[in-house]
């Protein structure tokens, strides 16, 4: 599967939206690739997935984005292979604690299923409305420290911070085989990470 | 591709008229068409191109064939028919005024998903395996993932689609919902179609729920005859599973049934095909704590 495509250096990645619904996945995703906000025009929801090529330094980075929106409530529709994903972008918003406390879990579960070299970053939306914000920039801040990820407060609306955050991953994103690090990689194989967890006895969720 | 908007069609005189509610309700309309008409394109080209390829270039049987591809046939009959539909809904100034009687008699059919959904795991299975062990098959899916047709996207992804699709309904009939006044008729019509089209989607989620737990059982295998218990096959639902280490360090992949917990150690048999091979005896769910 491994060929050489002549495209030069080229590198594509898969990358999944994951968080609970209403939080703003769909509006991060169309504020990226359109460069629009639309208050009132949830369009795109009915696509499978939205491209956006970025270029950095000298390479070209072409993010294919899947937007989860509308799988939150499915347990057994959910996405089958996320494991394909090389980056995730869990999303919570600021003004509503449960969707940051189950964005907890997906990073959880991301960190359990997802291949191990996943880049994930988690982005605390709708910073725009700060007045009502129910998880301070520090909470945000201290979980992601704790698990690694990359951290941006965002608004799709004010377009604050929404190309940044694909950048700071595209930089963050191991450069190897230019082009074939599409969704062909992900294989039936289960490459879940190893947890640290000896306990047999106990389950894992 | 592009995202195309319902206003691009008409003329500004046509829009100034409007109000912003009516004119997000004529583009949620039209979204939810201009996707169906996508995944139109999408479907055929699954069955054209990538089928029938597949078929004349004997890289697999029927029998492959049927597997890998699943229902999609019965798929594109019931896509045609809404976008059609849709169509026929439209007035003559481009704008719809009703969608809520079509949907509803529209979405019962959609219920043939759990066969296509129920399939997709044996469908990646044998599509993986087949990949990787079939040199010319490799070599045409390659050939399809650098032509400009595919957008970049594998086969699988492609397979994919529908179930992504899916789920998206309910959000697209609340997006026209939320843009429909009170007491105009579709407003309670769509708020029938958002409950139905969500049970259909709960009734394919259970559905390949059992499907999916079926296939795991399936590929269990036993060492000893004391690791046999009818919690496993009495079990419907896996509720999780990942690869842990025991204190000894080796990696087992767990699986948590919703009747007994069961470690293994993944072994690959022939023709590439992955096993669970179960470790110790399995552990009855009322013996855990969580």
């Amino acid at each position: 599967m491994a060929s050489a495509a002549a495209t030069g250096k080229t590198f594509q990645f898969k990358l999944v939206l994951l968080g609970e619904s209403a939080v703003g996945k769909s509006s991060l995703v169309l504020r990226f690739v359109k460069g629009q906000f639309y208050e009132h025009q949830e369009s795109t929801i009915g696509a499978a997935f939205l491209t956006q090529t970025i270029n950095l330094d000298d390479m070209v980075i072409k993010f294919e984005i899947w937007d989860t929106a509308g799988q939150e409530r499915f347990h057994s529709l959910a996405p089958m292979y996320y494991r394909g994903a090389q980056a995730a972008i869990v999303v919570y918003d600021i003004t509503n604690k449960e969707s940051f406390n189950r964005a907890k879990v997906w990073i959880e579960e991301l960190q359990k299923q997802a291949s191990p070299n996943i880049v994930i970053a988690l982005a605390g939306n709708k910073n725009d409305l700060d007045t009502s914000r129910t998880t301070t920039y520090e909470e945000g801040s201290a979980f992601a420290e704790e698990n690694n990820l990359l951290f941006l407060e965002t608004s799709a609306k004010t377009a604050n911070n929404v190309n940044e955050i694909f950048m700071v991953i595209a930089k963050k994103l191991p450069k190897v085989n230019p082009t074939t690090a599409g969704p062909q990689r992900a294989q039936g194989n289960v490459d879940l990470n190893p947890q640290q967890n000896t306990q047999s006895s106990k389950g894992c969720c | 591709r592009q995202t195309a908007f319902w206003h691009e069609s008409l003329a500004k005189c046509d829009i100034d008229k409007m109000n912003k509610k009516q004119l997000d309700r004529q583009e949620a309309i039209f979204e939810l068409f201009k996707s169906e008409v996508d995944l139109i394109e999408d479907l055929q080209m699954i069955c054209n191109t990538y089928r029938e390829s597949m078929r004349k270039l004997n890289l697999l049987n029927e029998d492959e064939l049927t597997i890998i591809f699943g229902e999609i046939d019965s798929l594109l009959p019931i896509h045609r028919e809404l976008a059609a539909k849709l169509v026929e809904q439209r007035l003559s100034d481009g704008r719809t005024e009703f969608v809520g009687d079509i949907l509803l008699t529209w979405i019962p059919k959609l219920i043939i998903y759990v066969l296509y959904c129920t399939n997709l795991i044996h469908s990646k299975d044998l599509l993986d395996c087949k990949t990787k062990e079939n040199e010319s098959l490799r070599d045409f899916l390659n050939r399809c993932l650098n032509s400009p047709f595919s957008r970049k996207l594998d086969l699988w992804t492609f397979l994919d689609i529908p179930r992504s699709r899916l789920v998206k309904y309910p959000l697209m009939f609340k997006t026209i919902h939320k843009y429909t006044d009170t007491d105009h008729d579709d407003y309670n019509l769509l708020l029938e179609s958002i409950d139905l089209v969500e049970e259909v989607i709960k009734d394919v989620d259970y559905n390949t729920g059992l499907a999916r737990c079926k296939y795991i059982v399936d590929k269990l295998e036993y060492e000893d005859l004391k690791q046999v218990t009818e919690l496993i096959s009495e079990s419907s639902f896996i509720l999780c599973d990942g690869i842990l280490k025991n204190r000894r360090g080796i990696k087992l992949h767990v699986f948590l049934f919703d009747k007994v917990m069961v470690l293994t150690r993944p072994v690959t048999a022939k023709n590439n095909v992955i096993k669970y091979r179960v470790y110790r005896k399995p552990v009855a769910m009322n013996k855990l704590f969580l």
